[in-house]
């Protein structure tokens, strides 16, 4: 490799001043990777758990709205969701994980009430109310399963992105740096021995 | 006063009704394919096939078959209607009413969320032969829920409507509907025969019902506060005079109601409310309920040959068949197993 340095012994105190800093800034970006990669993980076993609940709380909500559908009719069904005058609001915000932005997802209104769904209670259908209900714990759980993928997603790229770094600083940038610090360690002992030597050389003439 | 024609009308009612759909037939239904059900339901009756082909051009597998059956429904109700006259008539239309009170609903729904009238006929009330043009037109004529009211001030249950404030909710108005229609079915039927007994016990058997699975779901959505404003006069099981210990003691207060009644298997109830509790669902208790209703309906239809009862025993089970093809076809197309099919399809 050709090493494009001054061999001075300001560039080699400059040097050993970056190698410092780079060699702390190594440790920290493994730290920091470590512990992404424990966040990771942690999360991941939750984000396992949330879909497994999401996956079952959407086959009950399949089959009770396929029940309601099938017993009370598809007219009926339509007639009781028309309804319904809530709309479920979504709110996503910003939180930071180790200097990760992720998304912070809010729900509002996602599970409706029985009195927000306007229909009268007397008349109301409990296969309908049922489908209604599920509906309204799969909305949430979906929400949940969001905020939870969407953060995954975030640090895996920026696990992947640390990664990078941590590699680069250690195959890469250190042994550069500590190759260059090293060859102009070389060239000023060697500088030195020549001037010694034209000293000796001219004490004898 | 028109004289009764009990003798013709209970004779056709019960010719009709022998000429319903059975359980093996719509069981039947169970075994074949999604794609096949829907032309299999049109080889049950020539009348099926009819309405189905009148609505092949509007909608397509489980909606084209619900439109044909509500629609089948809806003209055999009809044509039984009309060959009624006095006591009969006017025994019967307590059932047939029911579904104007649907209707009603619909179309208050539809004007307090504004949806437009071609998406409530298409979705919620089909209009082939002009069946529900009333509906759809005060759902085109009425802005507010209040206009609404305004405009079926004239219906059977527009008082009542009118009476309520002009700030209720949509819920208000529905639960205004639903106890008007009770309490009517509840005076309408009158007299002191034993065929009229009976019929008197089936209302007030749909009551009781009525009233025990809005208690048990009042209990599971948190709404046991306002039980004093849902629960239905009429029962005989859950008379009116229990409703303050049922208010004050609720779920477990229609419980000790109920045990105290010779008329009513607890034991049996105690198991359904079990599985009720174990699968999450009402579903069991509905079943069970549905049960006794058709087992009452099918000993009046027997016991009272010559009577309005045929009449409303054949109504019943045209409505029974009406949803049992509806459940199968719908069932099957949304791919619900055929355990399930089975055990909604109730003998009677």
């Amino acid at each position: 490799m050709a090493l494009d340095i001054k061999p001075t012994r300001s560039e080699l105190i400059k040097l050993k001043a970056r190698i410092k800093q780079t060699k702390n800034g190594y440790k920290l970006l493994k730290m920091k990777r470590d512990g992404l990669f424990h966040e990771f993980r942690s999360l991941l076993a939750e984000m396992i758990e949330a879909k497994k609940d999401l996956t079952a709380t959407y086959r009950l909500a399949k089959t009770r709205i396929d029940l309601a559908n099938a017993i009370e009719g598809g007219l009926a069904v339509r007639a009781t969701a028309i309804a319904n005058s809530a709309h479920p609001e979504v709110e996503v915000q910003r939180r930071n994980i180790m200097g990760v932005v992720v998304p912070n997802i809010q729900g509002s209104g996602l599970k409706s009430s029985f009195d927000s769904r306007g229909v009268g209670f007397i008349g109301s259908s409990p296969y309908i109310d049922e489908a209604s209900d599920s509906f309204g714990n799969l909305i949430e759980k979906i929400v949940t399963a969001a905020e939870m993928e969407a953060t995954l997603k975030r640090l895996l790229e920026e696990i992947e992105a640390t990664k990078r770094r941590v590699n680069a600083l250690e195959f890469k940038v250190i042994p550069e740096l500590e190759e260059a610090q090293g060859f102009i360690k070389l060239r000023l002992e060697e500088m030195e021995r020549e001037e010694t030597f034209r000293l000796k050389r001219f004490k004898n003439k | 006063m028109a004289l009764s024609n009990v003798s013709y009308v209970s004779a056709r009612a019960k010719t009709r009704r022998k000429q319903l759909a059975s359980d093996s037939q719509i069981r039947a239904l169970i075994s074949q394919s999604p794609e096949q059900i829907s032309v299999s339901v049109g080889d049950i009756h020539q009348r099926l096939r009819e309405d189905l082909d009148r609505f092949a051009g509007i909608y397509s597998g489980g909606d084209l078959v619900e439109a044909a059956l509500s629609h089948n429904l809806e003209k055999e109700l009809n044509s039984i209607f009309n060959l009624c006259a006095g006591k009969v008539k006017n025994h019967l239309s307590v059932f047939t009413q029911r579904y104007q009170y649907q209707n009603a609903k619909s179309v208050l729904r539809a004007v307090f969320n504004e949806v437009d009238v071609e998406k409530v006929e298409h979705d919620i009330l089909p209009n082939i032969d002009q069946i529900n043009a009333p509906w759809l037109d005060f759902v085109e004529k009425s802005e507010t829920l209040r206009d609404a009211v305004v405009n079926m001030k004239k219906m059977p249950y527009g008082k009542v409507l009118m009476s309520l404030p002009e700030d209720s909710t949509l819920a208000q108005y529905e639960d205004a509907l639903d106890m008007h229609y009770y309490a009517i079915a509840s005076s309408s039927i009158k007299g002191n025969g034993p065929d009229v007994k009976m019929l008197q016990d089936l209302i007030a058997m749909e009551i009781d019902h009525k009233n025990i699975l809005n208690i048990l779901e009042a209990n599971a959505v948190g709404y046991q506060d306002k039980l004093d404003q849902i629960l239905i006069p009429g029962g005989k099981l859950l008379p009116k005079r229990s409703f303050q210990s049922i208010i004050s003691g609720k779920r477990a207060g229609m419980l000790e109601v109920l045990a105290k009644s010779s008329r009513f298997d607890s034991e049996g109830f105690a198991e359904v409310l079990q599985e009720c509790e174990e699968s999450f669902s009402l579903d069991p208790a509905v079943t069970w309920l549905k049960e006794r209703e058709y087992a009452h309906m099918s000993r009046m239809s027997y016991l009272h040959p010559v009577s309005s009862l045929p009449v409303v025993h054949y109504v019943s089970m045209k409505v029974k068949e009406i949803s049992d093809l509806r459940l199968v076809v719908r069932g099957r197309l949304a791919g619900l197993s055929s355990e399930v099919l089975e055990a909604h399809i109730l003998g009677a």
